[in-house]
C-alpha cells in the first residue's frame, strides 16, 4: 500500500466508533468484542459497510484489545488465529472500496522503564498480534490509543520488524495535554516519526477542539502526515444522562479547521457513527491537503521533553554523567547505586542543561547493563533527552533499543567497521548522531577532517540520513598541547555550520585541559565557536557562559606563543571574589537566620562571639528578633513554610553553638516555661508537633516532645513530672482529636496547674474553646499562644 | 469483581501543588534564587524516595437505596452522602495509592531531630502526588470505560469524609489488598505508611 499516493491528493478519512455501533446490534456490555465480533461476523461487516458507506477509506480491523494479556482476562487465546479471522472479515467487507489497518491497541501494561512489562516481551506480544494481521491480509497498521510512549515504540518495533507494511501511531493525550505518563504531543512526534511510523497524531480523549490544537502545535514539527481521530465532545450531563456532546453536524464543523491545521488522515472515535464520518469526510472533500513541510528536523526528545535544535540558538549538553576522571562517581557505578547519577542529572537540569551526555564506561562495570540502567533511571526521573555516549556499538545498540525517545549518539566517525555498525543501528532507531571527523587516524588539518566528514557524510545519505538528523564535531582538541586547536576547530565548525549546513557541536572543555583559569578560556571559546555557527556544545552546565577574555583570545587565535601571555595573566591567580561590603559580625547572624542559611550560621555566631558579642546578647537582641521577623513574614505570607522551617533550623544551630556559653555565662540560670507536646492516643501524626517543638526552642522555650500515639495516662504523668506549664496537643483525624478533651478533662481532675493549646488539620477555634484550649493554627501562632500563657 | 495493582505509577511532579500546600502565596510570598534552587532540589531529591504504587478493583453494585450501597463481595458501604453520589451508577471503582515507605521513614526520621525543611518539603511531595496517584488511576481506567460508553460519577470519597465513616478504611485495605505494598492499618483506621489514600468513585452509563 503506497500510504503516500493515498494522502498526496486528499485528505484520507479514516472509520469512526466501532464499540458502540456494535452495542448498537446487540454486544453486550462485559463481553471479549473480538471473540464476539468472531460469532457475529455479519454484524461485523455491517458496521464496516456503513462506515465505508459513508467514505470511510481506512477501515480498522476490530483487533483493538487482540494481543495476548487482554485475551486473557477473558480466558481467551489463540492471538494468531483471532487476529488473522478478524481481519480477514474486514478484508471481505472493505474489497476494493477501502483499505485495511490493522488495529493495535495498548495491553493495558506499563513498559519499562514506566512499568513492570519488559521492552522485549513488549515488543514480542506484539509480534503475536502482528502476525496474525499479517496473515489476515491486512494493508497497513494502526497502533492506537497509546498512553505509553514506550508501549508505542514496542507496538512499532514489532510492526518494523517483521513487515515494511505503513504504520500509523496515534497517542491518546488528556485534559492536561500529556498522555497519561506524561508524554507531550511534540515528544511523541518527534520520537514516532524519527522511529518509522508512517504517520502520527493523536485519537479519543478529546473532542475535535482541543485535538485540532494538538494538529495545530505539530505540523511545523512534522516530517510525516498527521491524523486525527477525536471523540464526539466530551460527555455532558444533559437532564441527568450522560451524553456525547457533539452530533453529526457539530463534529463535521471541525473539519475545514483540521484540514487547514494539516491533518492528512481524519476520523473519529468514541461517541462518534457513520453519520459523523460523512458529514466530515463531505466537509474536506474537496480540500487540498498540506503536505508534510519538513523531510527532516534537527530534534531530540525525551518521554517528556522534545528540544527542537535550531541553528541560531544554542543548545547545552550537560557533561558531567561521565565517571571518567569522576572517582566518585566511577565507585557508585561499581557499587551498583545512582545517588550521584542523579545529583548530577539534577543539578544539570537546573543548570539550564537542555540536553543530558550519559556514559557508563568505567573499569569494572559492564559498560551495556549499566548504560541501560542508567537510561532508565534517568527517563523516569528527568525530562531531558540524552546523549548516548560510548565506544562500542553494542553498547549504543542496547541503549537506542530501550531509550523511550530521540537520542543524539556520541559518536560516529569515519573509522569504517565501526561506522558500518553503528550508521544502520542510528538509522532503525531513528537517531541523531554526532559526526567525529576522525578515521583511523587523527586527521592532521582541515582538509584531512573534511574529508573524514565526507566520508561519513556519504555513508549517512545512502541510508536516507539528511543534514538535519547530524551534528558535526569540532574536534575540539588541548590548545596547550597543539596551539592551533582553536583554530581548526574553529574551521572545522565553519565548514560543517555554514557549507554543510549541519548542527554542530564540540566538547568544549577540552580546548583548556592543561592550562589554569580554564573557564575563562571555555567561555572565551565557546564565544568564538558561535560566532562561527556552533549551535551545541558539551560542557559544564555550571560552569559555562559566553564571555570573550581578550588574552584568552589571543591563545585560541595562536597568537599568544607557548601561551606565554596567558600563563602570565592567569597563573597562580584565582579570580577575585566579588567584593564583599563589610557587614556587621551581628547584622550577618540576623540575615543568615532570616534567609534560612542553616549552612553558615554556626561559623557567623562564632565570628559574632569572638569579636566581642556576648552569647545571651546576640540570642536576645539578634536571634530572637530575626526568628520574630520571619514569624512576620510567614504570617504575611511573605514566606512560606520551607523558608520558615529553614530559618528555624538555621537558628536551632547558632542556638546550639551557644548554648555552652550561656550556661557559663549566665549569673543565675534562668528557668525555661516548660512545654510538653503530643500527638494524642490513637493518632500517628506528628509532622506539625515536631515544626511547634523547633519553633518553641527557638523562642526559649523547654520543649518535651512526648511523641505521637501517646495516651491520656502519660501525658498526665509527664506534666507532673515536669511541672510543665503548657500543654500542646496535636490531632489529624476527627476521630482522635476526642481525646484532647480526655486529656484536659484528666488534668482538670488531677487539679493540674497547667494550661491547653491545640491544633491540627481536623482542630478549630471553636473546638478549642469547647474543650477548654486555646488554639493554634500552626508552629508560629502557637508560639504567640505559648507567649501569652508564659505572661 | 475486577483488581489490578499498579507496582510503578509514573506521574509528572505537581510543583504548583506542592508550593501551594506549602503555603506559597501567588504575588506575595518571596524566594530568592538560593531558596528557589533548594527547593527545587529538595522536590528532584524527594523522587528518589518516593515510590507511588496503586492498586484499583471494579465492583458491581446490587443494590442502592438511601442510606447505603451494597456491592459484590458482601460489601456495603453505609453513608448518605455516598449513597447520593451513587445513585445513579451501576459500579464502583475503589482505588488507593501509597507513596511507599522510604519516604514516610525520611520524614519521619528527620521531621524532629534531622534535616527538618527537607522532611517538611518530602511530605508536601508525597501528599501531593499519593492523590495525583489517584487522578492517575482514574484516567488510566477512564480511556477504557470511554469504550464502554461509560464515565464517572463526579466526584469520588475518602473515608473519614462527611457521614462515610473512618473505619471503612479497612474495606479498603482488604479490597485492594493494600499490605502488597507494605501498607498497614492501625486499630485506628489510619493507614501507615501515612502517605496512603483510598477512595471510592462510582461508574454510570453515558
Amino acid at each position: 500500500m503506497d500510504i503516500k499516493a493515498l494522502f498526496k491528493r486528499k485528505i484520507v478519512i479514516l472509520d469512526g466508533a466501532v464499540g458502540t455501533e456494535l452495542q448498537k446490534r446487540g454486544m453486550p456490555s462485559g463481553v471479549c468484542p473480538e471473540s464476539w465480533c468472531l460469532d457475529n461476523p455479519a454484524l461485523l461487516q455491517s458496521v464496516y459497510a456503513d462506515y465505508i458507506a459513508a467514505g470511510s477509506q481506512i477501515i480498522y480491523t476490530c483487533t483493538f484489545g487482540a494481543n495476548r494479556l487482554k485475551l486473557a482476562k477473558y480466558n481467551k487465546s489463540g492471538v494468531f488465529n483471532i487476529n488473522k479471522q478478524l481481519a480477514q472479515i474486514a478484508k471481505k467487507a472493505a474489497g476494493k472500496k477501502a483499505f485495511v489497518a490493522g488495529d493495535i491497541g495498548p495491553t493495558g501494561e506499563f513498559v519499562e522503564p514506566f512499568g513492570e512489562i519488559k521492552f522485549e516481551d513488549a515488543v514480542n506480544i506484539f509480534k503475536e498480534q502482528v502476525k496474525g494481521l499479517l496473515a489476515g491480509g491486512v494493508d497497513l497498521f494502526v497502533i492506537e490509543t497509546m498512553m505509553d510512549i514506550q508501549e508505542a515504540r514496542a507496538a512499532l518495533l514489532a510492526v518494523r520488524e517483521l513487515t515494511t507494511k505503513p504504520a500509523i501511531v496515534t497517542m491518546t493525550f488528556e485534559a492536561s495535554g500529556r498522555t497519561l505518563n506524561g508524554t507531550d504531543p511534540l515528544s511523541a512526534l518527534i520520537t514516532l516519526q524519527s522511529l518509522g511510523a508512517a504517520a502520527v497524531g493523536c485519537n479519543c480523549s478529546t473532542g475535535p477542539e482541543k485535538m485540532l490544537e494538538v494538529i495545530k502545535l505539530l505540523k511545523p514539527y512534522a516530517t510525516v502526515p498527521l491524523v486525527a481521530k477525536p471523540n464526539a465532545g466530551m460527555p455532558q450531563l444533559v437532564s441527568g444522562k450522560t451524553i456525547f456532546e457533539m452530533d453529526d453536524k457539530n463534529f463535521a464543523a471541525f473539519g475545514p479547521a483540521f484540514a487547514r491545521a494539516g491533518v492528512n488522515f481524519l476520523g473519529g472515535c468514541c461517541g462518534t457513527t457513520p453519520a459523523h464520518i460523512k458529514a466530515i469526510a463531505q466537509k474536506v472533500k474537496t480540500a487540498k491537503p498540506i503536505l508534510p513541510k519538513r523531510k527532516a528536523i534537527g530534534a531530540l526528545s525525551s518521554a517528556r521533553r522534545a528540544v527542537v535544535l535550531d541553528k541560531n540558538k544554542f543548545c547545552l549538553v550537560g557533561e558531567c554523567i561521565n565517571p571518567t576522571g569522576k572517582k566518585a562517581l566511577a565507585q557508585e557505578l561499581r557499587e551498583n547505586k545512582f545517588t550521584l547519577v542523579r545529583a548530577l542529572a539534577q543539578e544539570q537540569e537546573l543548570a539550564q542543561a537542555k540536553v543530558l551526555d550519559v556514559n557508563a564506561g568505567t573499569p569494572g562495570v559492564d559498560e551495556k547493563a549499566m548504560l541501560l540502567e542508567m537510561v532508565k533511571l534517568l527517563s523516569v526521573s528527568f525530562v531531558s533527552p540524552l546523549v548516548l555516549d560510548s565506544a562500542k556499538e553494542e553498547v549504543i545498540e542496547g541503549a537506542l533499543r530501550l531509550y523511550p525517545g530521540r537520542a543524539l549518539i556520541n559518536s560516529i566517525c569515519a573509522e569504517s567497521a565501526k561506522m558500518k555498525k553503528l550508521l544502520p543501528l542510528a538509522k532503525k532507531y531513528g537517531a541523531m548522531f554526532i559526526l567525529l571527523p576522525l578515521g583511523k587516524k587523527l586527521p592532521k588539518g582541515l582538509s584531512e577532517r573534511k574529508e573524514n566528514i565526507q566520508i561519513v557524510f556519504k555513508a549517512a545519505k545512502k541510508l536516507g540520513f539528511m543534514p538535519e538528523d547530524i551534528a558535526i564535531d569540532g574536534m575540539v582538541m588541548t590548545v596547550s598541547s597543539y596551539p592551533k586547536a582553536g583554530l581548526l576547530a574553529l574551521e572545522t565548525i565553519k565548514y560543517a555550520a555554514k557549507t554543510l549546513k549541519c548542527n554542530t557541536i564540540v566538547g568544549l572543555s577540552n580546548i583548556s585541559f592543561g592550562l589554569p583559569q580554564r573557564a575563562v578560556i571555555n567561555s572565551t571559546f565557546l564565544s568564538l565557536a558561535r560566532k562561527a555557527g556552533l549551535n551545541m556544545a558539551i560542557a559544564n552546565p555550571m560552569h559555562i557562559e559566553e564571555k570573550t577574555d581578550p588574552v584568552a583570545k589571543n591563545l585560541l587565535l595562536d597568537k599568544d606563543k607557548d601561551a606565554a601571555a596567558y600563563l602570565a595573566n592567569f597563573s597562580g591567580r584565582s579570580l577575585p571574589a566579588a567584593s564583599a561590603q563589610e557587614i556587621p559580625a551581628r547584622e550577618k547572624v540576623s540575615l543568615a537566620i532570616i534567609q534560612g542559611n542553616r549552612e553558615d550560621i554556626t561559623a557567623l555566631v562564632k565570628q559574632a562571639v569572638d569579636s566581642g558579642l556576648k552569647a545571651q546578647d546576640l540570642v536576645n537582641q539578634v536571634m530572637i528578633p530575626a526568628i520574630t521577623r520571619v514569624g512576620e513574614l510567614f504570617d504575611k505570607k511573605e514566606y512560606f513554610l520551607p523558608q520558615l522551617i529553614a530559618s528555624a533550623e538555621s537558628m536551632k544551630r547558632g542556638f546550639g553553638f551557644l548554648e555552652p556559653l550561656l550556661k557559663g555565662q549566665a549569673v543565675t540560670p534562668e528557668k525555661k516555661t516548660v512545654v510538653i507536646l503530643a500527638t494524642v492516643e490513637g493518632d500517628i501524626h506528628d509532622i506539625g508537633k515536631n515544626i511547634v517543638a523547633l519553633l518553641l526552642r527557638n523562642h526559649g522555650f523547654d520543649v518535651v516532645d512526648l511523641g505521637a500515639d501517646v495516651s491520656t495516662q502519660k501525658i498526665i504523668s509527664e506534666i507532673k513530672k515536669h511541672e510543665a506549664s503548657i500543654v500542646g496537643l496535636s490531632a489529624l483525624m476527627t476521630t482522635t482529636m476526642i481525646n484532647m478533651k480526655k486529656v484536659i478533662e484528666a488534668a482538670k481532675k488531677e487539679k493540674l496547674n497547667c494550661r491547653f493549646m491545640v491544633g491540627g488539620a481536623v482542630v478549630t477555634g471553636i473546638y478549642a474553646q469547647t474543650i477548654g484550649a486555646q488554639y493554634a493554627r500552626d508552629g508560629v501562632a502557637a508560639v504567640k499562644v505559648a507567649q501569652t500563657i508564659k505572661f | 469483581m475486577e483488581f489490578k495493582a499498579f507496582d510503578t505509577i509514573v506521574i509528572d511532579i505537581p510543583t504548583e501543588h506542592i508550593y501551594s500546600r506549602l503555603g506559597y502565596a501567588r504575588g506575595k510570598t518571596k524566594l530568592v534564587k538560593a531558596q528557589e534552587d533548594e527547593l527545587s532540589r529538595y522536590i528532584l531529591e524527594a523522587q528518589e524516595f518516593l515510590k507511588l504504587q496503586g492498586a484499583a478493583a471494579r465492583l458491581n453494585i446490587l443494590a442502592k437505596d438511601t442510606e447505603k450501597v451494597t456491592l459484590e463481595k458482601n460489601i456495603v458501604l453505609k453513608s448518605i452522602s455516598l449513597a447520593q453520589l451513587l445513585k445513579d451508577c451501576d459500579e464502583v471503582f475503589f482505588l488507593g495509592a501509597t507513596a511507599g515507605t522510604k519516604i514516610h521513614e525520611f520524614i519521619r526520621n528527620n521531621s524532629k531531630d534531622g534535616d527538618v525543611t527537607k522532611a517538611v518539603v518530602f511530605d508536601a511531595v508525597a501528599s501531593e502526588c499519593v492523590d495525583k496517584s489517584l487522578d492517575w488511576m482514574m484516567e488510566y481506567f477512564y480511556a477504557q470505560l470511554r469504550r464502554e460508553s461509560k464515565a464517572f460519577s463526579r466526584f469520588r470519597f475518602s473515608a473519614g469524609y462527611g457521614d462515610f465513616a473512618l473505619d471503612n478504611q479497612r474495606i479498603f485495605y482488604d479490597t485492594l489488598q493494600l499490605g502488597h505494598f507494605g501498607v498497614r492499618l492501625t486499630a485506628t483506621s489510619i493507614f501507615v505508611p501515612e502517605k496512603t489514600v483510598t477512595a471510592v468513585v462510582g461508574v454510570k452509563k453515558v
